[in-house]
């Protein structure tokens, strides 16, 4: 109450000495000046009234640079406070502790700031936990992991078994390998979707790549007696990119590929230049997808029904990764197919110009 | 017969040393295992190990400080780094301070053993070099490398390599399938980076390539480790 009261008279003789000083400098500052001046031109050597005029002048800059003091000093430093919270500095809190509206509107901003904070705070500290948790997990499970497989693949090679236990252990083995790519596919792509995994992005030559992994593969398309056809143009083709994480997409699609084309089929991995977009692209002559599988063909976890390749060992997450990946390069993936015909993955990456050579001093 | 007979294991957990101790000892090696850094360290001082085989992940003194270890003493011994962390940055760091290969948690053993036959059969070829009357020259498909007069030849023709080119070539040939950072490829072979991007190396690799690949854009021998550098191809080993 006592706040109130104080705050109250502490306004009325504010108001009361504006008011005194505006009537001062308009009534006998303005008027009496201009009739002091009247007085000079009619020619009076020393006109009468002088000192009240000028002191009302005097008294009304006082007043405007009192208001200037107490209401705008205050203003522009809250204002620059509170630029200063917008710019990231949650830390920051407002001066003003004076008891009335300014010192009011501050602690309201405090407030707001120290709530803004706390949520930023929490959601840091959410994401910090999600983090760990993901690559601990899949840290931990590694070494788990590499015993199990290890001792199961020593247990294979350590002589006759009957046939059961032998498939019986196959099975293990080929679990096992599947749930460490599980792990591995799971972690990856957990690092995509929260923008964690890095990309160490450099100007390479794609074609150099796309024939490095399509060396990878032709074992394996041997064996399954498909014909591949690496089909690279003469140039080197230069994209900014990181080549780890584009070999991964390649290699991916290939491998889907190989896995759903049957024996005597063919598979082409090609890269051309057209116009500013280097294209890659891996077609098949296999199993093909239905058109209504083709809108969910990149969600995670997503497998075909009657393609049956949970029991081929996939995840469902490979499309998924590599989509991701392509859309960190700033490019699009894309998939064309009709079932029965076989199936077209493509995806294109800005062309980047050669690099300079930096002339060697020898 | 290979040139490595007993290899040190550094490995903190018990399951997985036991169980690459057991195949290795299998194929017919000696092994030794240390279960935490400072062990390794001890051991390796004692013995006279052909190889180590080091866990990234170790308790007391971690699997990079031992290495560091390793690559101060006289003798060369290869290492090769177990990692359970499939991040990229591991490897370089690992690469950097000198092993010679790594395997990935989780890893295969079939793939390890003969990760360890690769390693010894490079460790041969250097002996092989190394020793005086034995004849300095490597060779690769259509490409023999005579170290002693400078000299690569491609189908028996010499290809007139720069100093620079050759000493390129003679260090990533030596270690095939080990990738060397373009630092420290730039670092070995003399070749000095003045805008301090290392990438004056791309420059020579260029042309090394345009002398000794048929097509220069899609190298057989001297191949990209994306983000990283440079190897010389193992398809040869
Ligand atoms: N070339 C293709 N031809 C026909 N169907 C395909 C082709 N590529 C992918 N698919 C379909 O898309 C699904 C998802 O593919 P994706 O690569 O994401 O998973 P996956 O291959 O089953 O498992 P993984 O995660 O091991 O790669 C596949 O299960 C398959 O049904
Ligand atoms: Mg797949």
């Amino acid at each position: 109450m006592g706040r109130v009261v104080n705050k109250l008279s502490v306004r009325i003789v504010a108001v009361l000495a504006a008011g005194f000083g505006l009537y001062e400098f308009f009534v006998w500052g303005l008027l009496g000046a201009e009739s002091a001046w009247r007085e000079v031109q009619r020619g009076a050597a020393e006109p009468s009234g002088w000192i009240r005029p000028t002191a009302a002048v005097l008294a009304g800059i006082l007043t405007a640079w009192a208001i200037d003091w107490c209401v705008m000093r205050r203003l522009r430093r809250l204002n620059r406070d509170v630029r200063e919270v917008a710019g990231g500095d949650l830390a920051r809190r407002l001066g003003s502790r004076a008891e009335d509206e300014m010192g009011e509107l501050a602690a309201g901003i405090n407030l707001l700031v120290d709530a803004l904070r706390d949520n930023f705070d929490e959601l840091r500290t959410n994401d910090e936990l999600r983090r760990r948790l993901v690559a601990n997990v899949s840290h931990e499970l590694r070494t788990p992991l590499t015993s199990i497989q290890g001792y199961l693949e020593t247990a294979r090679n350590a002589g006759p078994v009957s046939p059961e236990i032998s498939s019986n252990l196959d099975i293990c083995h080929r679990e096992t390998r599947r749930l460490a790519r599980l792990v591995q596919d799971l972690f990856q792509l957990s690092k995509l979707d929260t923008r964690q995994l890095e990309f160490h992005h450099e100007t390479m030559s794609f074609v150099e790549l796309a024939d490095q992994v399509g060396l990878a593969f032709e074992q394996r398309m041997l064996e399954k007696e498909i014909t591949f056809q690496t089909s690279l143009p003469d140039d080197a083709l230069y994209v900014v990119g990181d080549g780890n994480r584009l070999g991964q997409v390649i290699t991916n699609l290939l491998g889907n590929a190989i896995v759903f084309t049957d024996r005597g089929g063919s598979i082409t991995l090609e890269c051309v230049q057209e116009g500013s977009q280097v294209i890659c692209r891996v077609i098949d002559t296999g199993v093909g997808i239905a058109s209504k599988d083709l809108p969910h063909i990149f969600d995670s976890f997503f497998h075909l029904e009657k393609s049956g390749s949970r029991n081929l060992g996939g995840t469902g997450l490979g499309l998924a990764i590599c989509k991701a990946i392509v859309d960190a390069h700033g490019g699009t993936l894309q998939v064309e197919s009709r079932q029965g015909d076989g199936t077209t993955f493509w995806f294109s990456l800005d062309a980047a110009a050669e690099p300079e050579l930096v002339e060697p001093a020898d | 017969m290979t040139s490595i007979r007993s290899i040190l294991v550094v490995e903190d957990d018990s399951d997985i040393a036991n169980l690459v101790c057991m195949n290795l000892k299998k194929e017919g090696y000696e092994v030794v295992h240390a279960g935490d850094g400072r062990k390794g360290i001890e051991l390796f001082d004692q013995g006279l190990f052909d190889m180590v085989m080091l866990d990234l992940m170790l308790p007391h003194v971690d699997g990079m400080e031992v290495c560091r270890h390793i690559r101060s003493s006289e003798r060369y011994v290869p290492v090769m780094m177990v990692t359970a962390k499939s991040e990229d940055a591991n490897k370089v760091a690992g690469l950097e301070i000198g092993a010679d290969d790594y395997v990935t948690k989780p890893f295969s053993i079939a793939e390890v053993l003969a990760r360890v036959k690769a390693l010894g059969r490079r460790v041969e070829m250097l002996t092989k070099l190394s020793d005086e009357s034995g004849e300095k020259a490597l060779e690769f498909g259509d490409i023999r490398i005579e170290i002693d007069k400078r000299i690569v030849l491609l189908n028996g023709e010499d290809l007139k390599l720069t100093q620079k080119e050759f000493e390129i070539m003679r260090i990533l040939s030596l270690t095939p399938g080990r990738p060397y950072s373009r630092r420290s490829l730039c670092e070995k072979a003399g070749v000095e980076s003045f805008d301090g991007t290392d990438r004056t190396i791309d420059t020579h690799i260029k042309r090394l390539r345009a002398k000794v690949e048929k097509d220069r854009n899609r190298p057989v021998y001297v191949l990209t480790v994306w983000g990283f550098g440079y190897k010389f191809t193992d398809k040869f080993c």
